[in-house]
């Protein structure tokens, strides 16, 4: 016959023992609330960018595209430029803040088409200084990326226009048509100034575009509550782990003194 | 009688829930759960079972088969685990709670033990 048994009995034989397990849960309690002297709660805000692409402009994106557009904006939010910022700013007020404890509490999120920043830390008041710094010093550099993004258009319209002028006055209509200018030389000029304006303007877009528009939804705020380590949690964790021992350990006792019913 | 009558109303439960298995997602279920990760109709069948069939048996002392250990080990290991995870650093993500997923999963471990549970009961 086979091996069976009841687990009423082992039920009955914890609760005979209950005082057992009422200690396994007081001590598991009582180590938790000594932990949370050492385990500091943890405050976490966040703020948030949403990202709209103009397809008027664009046209139709591929998926690949709408990605590297996306792309554009995290990699900006965790340059160095941003970053090392940050890091100045809030160093005035915390000599001690370094760029090892920037990146071990912040996190960068994409959520389709949003980007969250959020961070972590002991202190709320820290997290909410760091978050508006961060998101402040992103959306500035990410606005004045967009500025250069929208001359760089601007100006290569220009330039379509004079390099057209200048395609037309080599043509059957001679130098009739130079859009003003006084040579070919002076519009071959021109278009290398304008050239280089492009040039320049293109490395402070940071690799974005015009079409691009970058707005901060959610501003950080002042985290009222800890999201991690919350003294009352760890407690009830530890009176749950203290309980699941009590119950394992009683549980070889009893199999230890009796054998299954055959 | 009432006996009888529970024991066909939970036997009726049983094929029930098992005829129902490969639907996998009910919205009424997901909303009552709170979750759509686990959101089987079988589920409201199990709970009836366990609450008419299961819990009287076992208040009866029925014996088990003791091949239920391992699961109920395993179960106890993934509680422990994850009341040990509180006191860890995890990095945040998307704004997940980090709490939410260790309730999601280990509700879900519990429907499986009970339905393991059930099968031993049944079979015994």
């Amino acid at each position: 016959m086979e091996n069976k048994f009841k687990p009423l009995d082992i039920l009955q034989s914890i609760t005979r023992r209950w005082w057992v397990t009422v200690l396994c849960m007081v001590i598991g309690g009582l180590c938790a609330l000594l932990l949370t002297r050492f385990i500091l709660p943890v405050y976490e805000t966040s703020a948030s960018f949403s990202v709209t692409i103009d397809y008027t402009r664009t046209g139709a994106l591929s998926d690949v595209q709408e990605d590297q557009a996306m792309r554009g904006i995290g990699y900006v939010i965790t340059s160095d430029e941003v970053i090392e910022s940050v890091i100045e700013e809030v160093k005035v007020q915390q000599r001690d803040y370094s760029r090892i404890q920037f990146e071990k509490d912040s996190t960068l999120d994409r959520e389709e088409f949003r980007w969250a920043l959020r961070y972590r830390s002991p202190d709320p008041a820290l997290a909410e200084k760091v978050a508006i710094i961060w998101a402040d010093t992103s959306n500035s550099i990410i606005q004045e990326g967009l500025i250069h993004a929208q001359i760089v258009d601007s100006v290569t319209d220009v330039l379509w226009g004079l390099e057209d002028c200048l395609k037309r006055s080599t043509g059957q209509f001679g130098t009739a048509n130079l859009c003003g200018f006084y040579g070919s030389q002076d519009l071959v000029d021109e278009i290398v100034q304008l050239s280089r304006l492009i040039h320049e303007e293109k490395t402070q877009t940071r690799g974005l575009f015009a079409p691009l528009a970058v707005q901060m939804v959610q501003q950080p705020r002042y985290p009222d509550s800890p999201v991690r380590h919350q003294k009352n949690l760890l407690t009830a964790g530890g009176i749950v782990a203290g309980l699941i021992l009590s119950i394992l350990t009683q549980g070889i006792f009893y199999f230890r003194g009796s054998s299954f019913e055959e | 009688m009432k006996n009888r009558l529970i024991g066909t109303a939970a036997e009726y439960c049983w094929y029930a829930m098992i005829a129902v298995l490969p639907i996998t997602s009910m919205p009424l279920v997901a909303s009552l759960l709170g979750s759509d990760s686990v959101a089987s109709p079988s589920i409201l069948f199990l709970i009836a079972v366990v609450i008419f069939w299961l819990m009287p048996s076992f208040i009866k002392n029925k014996p088990i088969h003791p091949s239920i250990f391992p699961l109920f080990l395993f179960v106890m290991a993934a509680l422990l685990g994850s009341v040990i995870s509180f006191f860890y650093e995890i990095p945040a993500f998307k704004g997940v709670s980090q709490y939410s997923p260790i309730f999601s999963a280990f509700s879900s471990l519990i429907i499986g033990f009970l339905f393991f549970c059930l099968r031993q009961f049944i079979s015994d």
